[in-house]
């Protein structure tokens, strides 16, 4: 054409691939210096008894760190819990299990020892064949620094005090009151002795989740980008991390609890779920509200690999009880009872959600099927309206729904309840949506009057959902709800040892509450995936707990 | 043929005359352009469309109907329903409301003073004013804008609001002190207009008042719209920011225009003649920049309302209750929603991409016609 | 007309003083609002004793002036003697070039390993399209000058137009269906390709694969319908000018002319527009890489935002100005150079 644009395109041609090289030649000298993640090198068989073998491919959220003192979202739980262990662990159906000790204390194998002045010290064996992924043996010396560093201030850890505050000890170290913590005693090689305040059933729990999980002390001190290649005791070891594109997993073969039988497990982080696993670069893949009901229709070709399960999880709407209007039970009731669940559930979720009608939900010891929280009956809520304090709907305030989220509409179900109190009780209700952050402060400090939340539970206790929202006294407590025979009940069922009696006492708590309503449960939370037919063994634990390691593949 | 200068009347009793000749020419020239005036009669119907929504629209855009959700088009539901049973056609046309308001709204308040305002200025002052604007406008425009705008969003939101809340609860469309600046405003205009065409629309300074008053007007119009339509205060104060931003592109091109109108014979014939800078910026400069800021406008109106949509994604734009094309899209933009229920997405696709290429059409139209051309 | 060269001097020494002041700003509003960085980590869990001691760890209870030497280096203190003030120095920016770690997105990790890669990831797509849209550009804006009257003239420029006035957000869902989900030609989303070791970390040169086609497309057609209106503007200004109907008497070859012409004409212009394209570059487009799943900076940017890691925020704005005023810089020195009639001082005495 004309020479003059000839010309202009040739010299910019030149520029874009000039610069391309110069980049590549610059990047590619650059040093492999700490930065780099590296394989583990495992001297000797590289194929362990069991026979490990084979690629699972996997869809991953992208954690926020690896390293386990410091997460607390159950996106980096995932990979956590499989890289690292702790002295206890709990299987997939969320039974404590023993993992770098012999066996779980208890009372009468002498682990466990109630002391005089009320504290309770626990008596820890590690396994001897417990090692870390590099071979180190895992003594009780490495426990218990392990321990210290997780309530060391500059470790940043926002969750030490939860977790690991029972312990003797731990609060002074955290407040900078002490260097050591006092409660933690290796007393041999292998022997661990951790002494907590008070007698508390739950304690044990707590040291499955990743705060009290095993770190290698020396690595972590020395090595400030540990995290890349972390030498942890779990049955996987970390092999690649490459933000925003995949994490690899390979197995360790000499995993004290058995081998995985899958070799090694690729986490997809970017990408659409059902477009990868239709072109067969996924194994496992999430089903999407929208896919749902296509995929649970017995005809598509797809409807085989579909599997679900229950989460512990749920969503709930909180009233505040100590702002207008809501301090009045029976505001509290009417709006319950205006909002029709089961239509919700069939019209917008394909009934893909199961209603929750109770607050402890299914998968806990004192999970009541009877249990259940105001049903749908919109002439009462109007009728509970009139005869509260401001005499139906004219006499109600300015009244507004917050709720966390950063797009651009609420959740078709918060539209729906919102029309709900609408047509039914003729109350306009504002949506207010606030960035999660600002959203839980707010929460927090009782600014507003209702909001939408859901809970997703850390470990399978009641206390970690009822005395933790629910108890007057507890910071978690988001909506103010005070009532001195509920404290009583969850207070005595927290220490309460005999199983039954604690159930007993839960469920009448809850019982209480629901009456009361200052949380209104709405759905509990179930999985739906799409599993290939060569994997065996998928299991979907109902909390983040690992599970690789069970898994297999046939082909 | 035409030839590429302006015409010069041959009478003029100033030297620096605004003609009426090429506004006309221009006009003329528009209308001969078929695309230009297509993209004329769809933007009328948009504004139109959006301005009578509560009319027009066959269905409440909030009424829900949970036994008929994400339902393909039917006679009763030409676009069909979302997920909670709304009629999407219903939607659509006030989510053109919200969108008309808003972008009219922020591109007169909001871009036009900044840019223009600022160019005109930096481009005739020149020297230390000259390098305070740009180098204050390059310390703003180098800031990425989707992280500020989010951070600033998270931060000055509820101030804002607050704000925004007084304001309409102390002032409102029935105050007489509203209806009384309104009154003086459409009456400066009128006296403004009337002046001007006596004096044989000679007089610059006449038409300058008019702008003015108009301008006021818009303002005011646009600022109470904005505020009486729930949600989308939101998104004025991103605009806001937005144009806080990003007016220093608009200000650099007039600055350049100004730069060469500065050293043409009619304004250093009217400086020497003792012409002051707000005279000669209304009289001289302005009327031949306004090309440039037609185009300019017209452009950015595209953008913005592309824009919206980005931001209301993200959470930063228009929020609920208001409808908006962000939202609509917000649902159903995802890979799962467009297999299965495409129309979700398509028609509100179609409706917003026609908007958009309408404005885009009508600014290189408007483009092609101002600015003086061979041929 | 002042000298060019004390002109560049003048222009650049302005630049610390705005990248500080831009920084200093993007610094104060990251510490703004009822929220910080510590509330963000904490979500629920709202134990204020924790975060109070996280939040005295990372300084942040410290006058924002001290919070900033501290980001540059500085680690100021007060002291009861004269000077009052003294100043130790640290990693910082200034001092050892340490960007800090993130906070709330990779917590621990070096900004600078962070952000390196995803840089390198984004200006792939980025170069491509800037390639496609000026070769593109240039060859419709041309053709369509040429062909001004007939159909094709606005049927070209239209289309284009067209094109680019469909959200990106809605077109790109389209695409993935057609070409990936129900063709198979394009791979299920993400980003892949030949793998290089660029220090932090491998990344995948995807401009190298498939990979590249849709991001590419995505974002070459805004571009490509932006130059060539301007292209044809020019080329149609040029046509009409005495010196080619002069040309054209003497019988001299009309493309030659034309070329040279059209060049030096839309130089002004096509300069301004690769300025702006350049930042456009570093910023990286979010929508894009966030349905199509690259692993670039645009997404890395919001997502920094959205949970307030103020160290990576900072970077950000650190480098997307420090490009963004060279760019700046580079474009008002060529507009002198190319059209001498502008002058840069005051009004004329």
């Amino acid at each position: 054409m004309n020479r003059a644009i000839l010309v202009i395109m040739g010299v910019m041609a030149a520029l874009v691939v000039g610069v391309g090289v110069l980049v590549v030649i610059l990047v590619a000298s650059g040093d492999d210096d700490d930065g780099t993640t590296q394989t583990q090198e495992t001297p000797g068989e590289d194929d362990g008894d069991g026979g490990s073998e084979g690629e699972l491919r996997l869809r991953g959220g992208e954690p926020i760190s690896l390293d386990p003192h410091i997460i607390q979202d159950s996106t980096s739980a995932v990979y956590v819990v499989e890289i690292f262990g702790g002295l206890l662990t709990l299987d997939p159906d969320l039974v404590i299990q023993p993992d770098l000790t012999t066996e779980i204390p208890t009372e009468e194998n002498g682990g466990k020892v109630v002391n005089d002045d009320g504290t309770v010290t626990f008596t820890f064996t590690l396994r001897e064949d417990a090692l870390f992924h590099d071979r180190k043996p895992v003594t009780a010396e490495i426990v218990k620094q392990s321990l210290e560093r997780a309530a060391n201030p500059a470790t940043l850890s926002l969750v030490a005090e939860f977790f690991l505050g029972d312990i003797v000890g731990v609060t002074e170290k955290l407040r900078g009151e002490a260097d050591e913590i006092s409660g933690i005693e290796a007393i041999d090689e292998t022997t661990l002795a951790i002494t907590i305040d008070r007698d508390l059933p739950s304690f044990l729990y707590k040291l499955t989740y990743p705060t009290a999980f095993v770190i290698d002390p020396a690595q972590v001190e020395s090595d400030e980008n540990w995290t890349r290649r972390p030498n942890g005791t779990g049955p996987y070891k970390l092999e690649e991390w490459r933000f925003g594109e995949h994490i690899v997993l390979e197995a360790n073969d000499n995993y004290h609890l058995g081998a995985p039988h899958v070799q090694t497990v690729r986490y997809l982080l970017a990408g659409s779920s059902i477009t990868l696993y239709e072109a067969g670069e996924l194994d496992v893949a999430g089903v999407a509200l929208d896919d749902l009901e296509r995929i649970q229709d017995p005809a598509d070709p797809l409807n085989e690999d579909y599997q679900s399960g229950n989460r512990l999880s749920m969503d709930y709407i909180g009233f505040n009880t100590l702002n207008e209007p809501f301090d009045d039970p029976l505001v509290r009731e009417a709006f319950a009872r205006a909002i029709d669940k089961e239509q919700i559930a069939s019209a917008i979720y394909q009934d893909a959600i199961p209603i929750a009608n109770s607050i402890l939900m299914p998968g806990l010891a004192s999970y009541d099927e009877t249990a259940s929280a105001p049903t749908f009956d919109p002439e009462l809520a109007v009728d509970l309206l009139e005869q509260s304090t401001y005499g139906g709907a004219d006499g109600l305030p300015p009244i507004t729904l917050a709720e966390s989220g950063t797009g651009a509409t609420s959740g078709p179900g918060t539209s729906a309840i919102v029309e709900m109190w609408r047509t039914n009780l003729g109350v306009d209700v504002e949506v207010q949506q606030a960035e999660p952050a600002t959203f839980f402060q707010d929460v927090d400090r009782g600014v507003h009057q209702m909001f939408t939340l859901g809970w997703i539970m850390d470990y399978p206790d009641e206390e970690d959902i009822l005395n933790i929202h629910f108890d007057s006294e507890s910071p978690n407590n988001n909506t103010g709800y005070s009532d001195p025979q509920v404290d009583d009940l969850l207070r005595e069922a927290l220490l309460e040892t005999d199983e039954q009696t604690r159930i007993d006492l839960y469920r009448q708590a809850e019982d209480r509450i629901l009456a009361d309503v200052p949380w209104f449960p709405l759905f509990f939370d179930q999985f739906h995936v799409l599993v290939k037919p060569y994997v065996n063994d998928y299991l979907i634990p109902a909390a983040i707990v690992p599970r690789l390691r069970f898994i297999s593949l046939s082909e | 043929m035409d030839t590429a200068a302006v015409q010069v009347p041959i009478e003029s009793e100033e030297p620096t005359q605004q003609p009426a000749g090429p506004w006309r020419l221009a006009l003329r020239r528009l209308s001969r352009k078929k695309l230009a005036v297509i993209a004329l009669v769809l933007i009328a119907a948009f504004y139109l469309m959006g301005l009578f929504a509560p009319v027009v629209a066959p269905h409440d855009y909030r009424a829900q109907d949970l036994d008929n959700t994400l339902a393909g088009p039917s006679a009763e539901h030409i676009f069909g329903t979302d997920r909670l049973g709304r009629d999407q056609l219903s939607r659509v046309i006030w989510s053109s409301r919200t969108t008309i308001i808003v972008t009219v709204a922020t591109v007169m308040a909001g871009g036009l003073l900044l840019s223009v305002g600022l160019g005109l200025l930096s481009g005739y002052m020149g020297g230390r004013t000259d390098t305070a604007i740009m180098r204050s406008g390059e310390a703003l425009g180098s800031l990425p804008a989707l992280p500020m705008l989010i951070l600033i969003n998270a931060t000055m939101r509820d101030r804002f609001r607050g704000w925004v809340d007084t304001l309409e609860n102390n002032f409102s469309t029935d105050d007489p002190a509203f209806i009384i600046t309104v009154l003086v405003l459409t009456l400066l205009a009128v006296i403004g207009v009337v002046a001007w065409l006596r004096s044989s629309r000679q007089s610059g300074a006449w038409l300058g008042l008019v702008f003015i008053a108009m301008f006021f007007m818009l303002v005011i119009w646009g600022m109470q719209a904005v505020f009486a339509t729930a949600g989308a205060s939101d998104y004025f104060l991103i605009f806001t920011a937005l144009s806080l931003f990003f007016w220093v592109g608009g200000a650099r091109v007039i600055r350049s225009q100004v730069l060469a109108l500065r050293e043409t014979e009619y304004v250093i014939a009217a400086q020497s003649m003792g012409a002051g800078t707000w005279r000669i910026v209304t009289s001289h400069l302005l009327p031949n920049v306004m090309p440039i800021i037609i185009v300019g406008v017209s452009a950015s109106l595209g953008a913005i309302a592309g824009s919206e949509i980005a931001l209301t994604f993200l959470g930063v734009g228009v929020h609920d209750p208001s409808p908006s094309f962000g939202a609509l899209i917000f649902d159903s933009a995802s890979i799962v929603t467009v297999r299965n229920h495409p129309h979700l997405l398509i028609y509100p696709a179609i409706i917003v991409g026609m908007m958009i290429f309408s404005f885009n059409l009508l600014g290189d139209a408007l483009n092609d016609v101002l600015t003086p051309r061979a041929r | 007309m002042q000298g060019l060269f004390p002109y560049v001097i003048q222009r650049m020494l302005w630049a610390p003083a705005i990248l500080l002041f831009v920084s200093f700003g993007a610094f104060a509003i990251t510490r703004l609002g009822p929220v910080d960085t510590v509330d963000v980590i904490a979500g629920e869990r709202a134990d204020e004793e924790a975060k109070e001691r996280v939040r005295q760890e990372l300084h942040l209870d410290e006058p924002i002036i001290e919070q900033y030497a501290l980001y540059l280096g500085f680690d100021v203190d007060r002291t009861s003697s004269f000077p009052f003030i003294e100043v130790d120095t640290v990693d910082g920016v200034l001092t050892t070039g340490d960007f800090g770690k993130s906070v709330s997105i990779y917590r621990g990790f070096d900004v600078w390993d962070i952000i390196w890669p995803r840089m390198l990831v984004s200006i792939q797509p980025g170069m491509v399209a800037l390639f496609f849209s000026f070769t593109i550009g240039t060859l419709v804006g041309v053709n369509a000058a040429l062909r001004q009257g007939t159909w094709m003239d606005p049927a070209a420029i239209g289309s284009f137009l067209f094109f680019q006035s469909i959200p990106v957000l809605v077109s790109l869902p389209f695409l993935i269906l057609i070409f990936v989900v129900q063709l198979g030609w394009l791979p299920a989303t993400g980003w892949g390709g030949p793998e290089i070791d660029v220090g932090p970390q491998e990344i995948a040169l995807g401009i190298f694969s498939l990979h590249i086609i849709l991001p590419a497309l995505a974002l070459s057609l805004p571009g490509i319908a932006g130059v060539a209106r301007l292209v044809r503007a020019t080329t149609l200004q040029v046509l009409g000018e005495d010196y080619v109907r002069t040309a054209r008497a003497k019988g001299l070859p009309e493309p030659s002319v034309v070329s040279d012409h059209v060049v030096r004409n839309s130089l002004l212009p096509l300069v301004t527009v690769i300025g702006l394209s350049l930042t456009a570059l570093l910023e990286g487009a979010f929508f894009v890489e966030l349905i199509l799943g690259i692993p670039g900076i645009g997404q890395l940017g919001v997502q920094a935002a959205q949970s307030r890691d103020y160290n990576v925020v900072l970077a950000l704005v650190i480098i997307i100005a420090a490009g963004f005023i060279i760019a700046n810089v580079i474009t008002d020195i060529a507009y002198t150079i190319i059209d001498p009639r502008i002058r840069l001082g005051g009004p004329s005495d």
